[in-house]
């Protein structure tokens, strides 16, 4: 951590209400992110990772609320901000990336005018100081300034990971989300826009939430992990200590399962069992159906979140909580 | 834009064939379907001998597909027959002399449709799920079911005959008379600086083009709709959100444009309708248009000048879905490129 | 299982009473047909009291200027509309269905000149293209149903032809041909279960264009000749006396055509959203 704490949440909890359900996504959640540093959420589909990333920005979709918890952003609690508050923070302090480059952008405009739209929002810039700030960002995640004039569906996809990734950082926030930015592309791919990412911590000391489902990505580019499941955090650390010493079972469930590449003699493991209905969860710690090292006690209570070691945080019975 | 022109040259090249159908499909129902159309032109009482004249007049003494190539080559040339009736008059101008006010009904009637569509859809799509969205949905179908010629006449009881707002018929009131330039009374009427003209254009063009687009509004209704809807829950529009880009700019500014380029397919498709329409409405509104040439043609067995105003309608709705599928590939750059 | 029903339930509530109210709107118009001589006060084809009188407990609808039975029309009226209409778009859906299946299955030159062929008919106005097959075959109920039929024949071609060839494309029936199926066993067993599913929709919302339709020819003097009872043609009838203030000739049948051809499309539209899900 390099400057300082950034975005501090506490307690979170993110329900969605649908029809007579109630499904507790994020379920208490605690953790902070520091200025300048990439920090990665982790979890299988289901975790409730896309919804704590989506509760900072307040950008749910339908029938989901934030229901308890706070955000502070800068000393300002975000869970609590009117709409229109919210609006100078969400695009300019925080941003977003997401999933589907295919997608993620308006098919019939052109990708400067993207660009120049985004940046007049913002800031009092005539057209020419927009075009030539946003020609330069483009150069910044490599593409060349005169794609500024193509059409989405001239680039590949990802060329236009890198597009989301240069509109995202346009308005020099101090925080961009990323939601699973390379999972529809390929490894290569996934490599540069990694490269990026550490290139903008580093030079520009933008922060980023990386979540993914892929822990070996996570090990490579984040500063710190959190390692979520069934809507709750079970393991926050460094990398180092995630991959030399990971406390919860679940987590080194995750390593296992990693394949290696190099010995391809090794049986695939994984995590039997399924994640559990986050409209009625189990009692005690989510993760005991399926943990290997699940005692009495953690199907009766929940186990605190504690810090069990300096700068490393675990859900789990076996390491403390009384 | 050179791929734009090779798409023009596609879409041309693919649309002579259809062309060559439709008229083939028109020669055939008009000659070789059962009935004669001599006999029934001159009555039982004609003798042989006329019978005979006619027949050689109007080309049905020759072989079929003799007839059916000098039928092709006459179109070519832009000769679609002369009326059988008096005068003998080629009725590719009789057709010229029709069409302006058809064109006018029509413009008129699409417009208001799809004025109409777009409000009513767009507000079902931002009220989405509520009492609101489901009564513009059952408005939709109901639109639809709507009998033209029971709207209009509807139309024409209570706010012609009862309330006396809007004349009941016909395109303008014979007293004011304003020198044919482009056929278009309301042009005209400018051209000639009448704003009698004008408003007296305007006043019988209301109630025909209100009964043909509502009915016709209704298709847009559910079609903008969903278009919108599906927009609204793309992906893009997320990730202007997270941009920060406000709400009313969203909308305006990208998913109305976005929602707007299935609708604009739909359009292209129901020209058809909308000249359908066009037939019923200027029928039941005495509206001197092309629909009422046709049905009245029909009914004096003037079978040339029908058939010509059959080939007419092919050869227009080919020409304007070649035009709408051009202006659509101008559009969404994913066409062309 | 309740619980699914009745999560179901609420979401196509609407829906439900839609196709209900459709169902009941045809119902009513079939059992005015197949009882028109039941409920018919007076013979609709003769005069049977002054004309134009307005209606009233002996006329319910009025009179029509011939001095006929309004009532008694629209009742006999709807006779000729079900038959006509249900004739025409049955043998639609035979000879577009048929052709579609041959079309799509034997590929080839055949399906190419077939689907430029249906496309053209297809692209162009419906109604007008009825108006010409009218006007060449002249006035009566087979004409007419000859007429309507033709603009619909595309619409089952596509349709079926479109299934045809999503379930050609699939792997399983290259492993079922593999195997020796036969071409009539695989297109009964495969295509026709997935295009008896689209088929109500497809076909209910059909009638209710069929029904305006015929509607249009009679009004335009091109269907049902005259003296039998005809919605369209009373409409067209009615037209001058509703200009002078003698709404009901006219407006009874003209009402009768939208409503019968709504209750086909709430039916068809109502269908189509249980059938293939929620908007």
């Amino acid at each position: 951590m390099s400057g300082g704490r950034l975005l501090g949440i506490e307690g979170l909890k993110t329900y969605y209400f649908v029809g007579d359900e109630v499904v507790r996504a994020v379920d208490g959640v605690s953790m902070d992110v520091g200025r300048g540093e990439i920090v990665a959420l982790v979890g299988e589909s289901g975790s409730g990772k896309s919804t704590l990333a989506f509760s900072i920005i307040r950008l749910l979709p339908h029938g989901g609320r934030i229901v308890d918890g706070h955000i502070y952003f800068d000393g300002v609690d975000l869970a609590s901000l009117p709409e229109k508050e919210m609006r100078r923070y969400r695009g300019r302090r925080i941003s977003a990336v997401f999933q589907d480059p295919l997608t993620s952008l308006d098919p019939l405009m052109r990708i400067g005018d993207q660009f120049v739209e985004t940046l007049q929002t913002h800031f009092p810039l005539s057209r020419e100081e927009a075009e030539a700030r946003a020609k330069k960002l483009l150069e910044m995640v490599g593409i060349h300034a005169e794609r500024f004039y193509d059409y989405p569906h001239q680039l590949s996809g990802g060329m236009r990971q890198r597009v989301m990734i240069a509109l995202a950082i346009s308005t020099e926030p101090d925080l961009v989300i990323a939601d699973e930015p390379t999972t529809a592309l390929d490894v290569v791919i996934q490599a540069q826009i990694m490269e990026i990412f550490k290139r903008l911590r580093d030079e520009l000391g933008i922060s980023f939430i990386l979540v993914t489902h892929d822990i070996a990505l996570a090990m490579e580019v984040a500063d710190r992990i959190a390692v979520m499941y069934a809507g709750k955090i079970a393991e926050y650390a460094p990398t180092e200590e995630i991959y030399a010493s990971p406390l919860h079972p679940y987590t080194q469930a995750l390593l296992r399962a990693i394949p290696d590449v190099e010995d391809t003699s090794k049986r695939l493991v994984y995590i039997p069992g399924s994640p559990p209905d986050l409209s009625r969860p189990p009692p005690g710690c989510r993760f005991h159906p399926r943990c290997g090292f699940a005692m009495e006690r953690c199907g009766g209570e929940e186990p605190p979140y504690l810090e069990a070691r300096p700068g490393h945080y675990v859900a789990c019975w076996l390491h403390g909580g009384e | 834009m050179a791929s734009l022109r090779a798409y023009i040259l596609a879409r041309v090249l693919l649309t002579i064939p259809m062309v060559l159908i439709l008229l083939t499909i028109v020669f055939f129902i008009m000659r070789v379907l059962p009935g004669n159309p001599v006999l029934a032109m001159v009555g039982m009482k004609a003798s042989e001998e006329q019978i005979k004249m006619l027949e050689r007049e109007l080309g049905l003494d020759k072989p079929l597909w003799q007839q059916y190539l000098d039928y092709l080559w006459g179109l070519l040339h832009g000769d679609l027959g002369r009326s059988m009736i008096w005068g003998r008059r080629p009725v590719l101008q009789e057709i010229w002399d029709h069409f302006p006010a058809t064109v006018e009904l029509a413009v008129a009637g699409f417009t208001v449709s799809v004025l109409l569509g777009l409000v009513t859809g767009a507000v079902a799509a931002v009220k989405r799920g509520t009492l609101v969205d489901a009564a513009l949905r059952v408005w939709g179908i109901l639109a639809y079911a709507l009998f033209i010629p029971l709207l209009g006449m509807f139309f024409q009881l209570v706010f012609g005959v009862w309330l006396h707002w809007f004349p009941v018929a016909g395109r303008k009131n014979p007293l004011i008379d304003v020198p044919r330039v482009t056929g278009f009374y309301i042009i005209d009427s400018i051209l000639a600086g009448n704003p009698w003209g004008v408003a007296d254009a305007l006043w019988h063009l209301a109630l025909p083009s209100l009964t043909l687009g509502i009915v016709l509004s209704g298709i847009y209704t559910r079609l903008v709709r969903t278009s919108m809807l599906q927009v609204l829950g793309e992906d893009f529009v997320r990730a202007l959100r997270a941009r920060g880009i406000p709400e009313d700019r969203i909308l305006f500014g990208h998913v109305l444009k976005n929602a707007f380029i299935p609708v604009l397919t739909m359009m292209g498709l129901q020209f058809a309708l909308l000249l359908a329409g066009a037939v019923l409405t200027e029928t039941t509104f005495s509206w001197p248009g092309l629909g009422t040439f046709l049905v009245e043609r029909i009914e004096y067995r003037d079978y040339t000048t029908v058939q010509g105003t059959i080939v007419f309608y092919a050869l227009l709705v080919s020409t304007v879905s070649l035009v709408v599928d051009v202006v659509y590939a101008y559009i969404d750059p994913r066409i062309r490129y | 299982m309740l619980d699914v029903l009745r999560k179901y339930w609420r979401r196509q509530r609407l829906d439900v009473a839609l196709t209900m109210l459709g169902l009941g709107i045809v119902l009513l118009v079939v059992v005015m047909a197949v009882a028109a001589p039941l409920l018919a006060p007076y013979n609709p084809v003769v005069s049977v009291d002054d004309s134009l009188l307005p209606p009233s407990p002996k006329h319910p609808m009025g009179t029509d200027s011939l001095g006929r039975d309004v009532y008694s029309r629209v009742l006999y009226g709807a006779r000729i509309v079900l038959i006509v209409v249900l004739a025409s778009t049955s043998v639609s859906l035979l000879v577009g269905s048929t052709l579609g299946l041959i079309s799509g299955y034997f590929g080839g030159a055949v399906d190419r000149v077939l689907s430029v062929v249906m496309d053209s008919i297809y692209a162009f106005p419906g109604l007008i293209l009825a108006i010409a097959v009218a006007a060449m075959l002249g006035p009566g109920v087979l004409n007419t149903v000859i007429s309507i039929s033709v603009v619909y024949i595309p619409t089952y071609f596509r349709m079926v032809r479109g299934h045809v060839l999503s379930v050609k494309g699939r792997l399983f029936v290259e492993a079922a041909k593999a195997l020796g199926a036969s071409d009539w066993t695989v297109m009964t067993r495969y295509v026709l279960p997935n295009v008896l599913v689209t088929i109500p929709v497809v076909f209910s919302m059909n009638v209710a264009d069929a029904v305006l339709t015929e509607a249009a020819l009679s009004f335009l003097g091109l269907g049902v000749p005259a003296p039998t009872p005809d919605w369209g043609f009373d409409l067209k009838n009615g037209q001058r006396n509703l200009l002078s203030g003698y709404w009901w000739p006219a407006l009874w049948p003209g009402f009768f055509i939208t409503l019968l051809a709504l209750g086909f499309s709430l039916v068809g539209e109502g269908l189509n959203e249980l059938v293939g899900g929620e908007a």
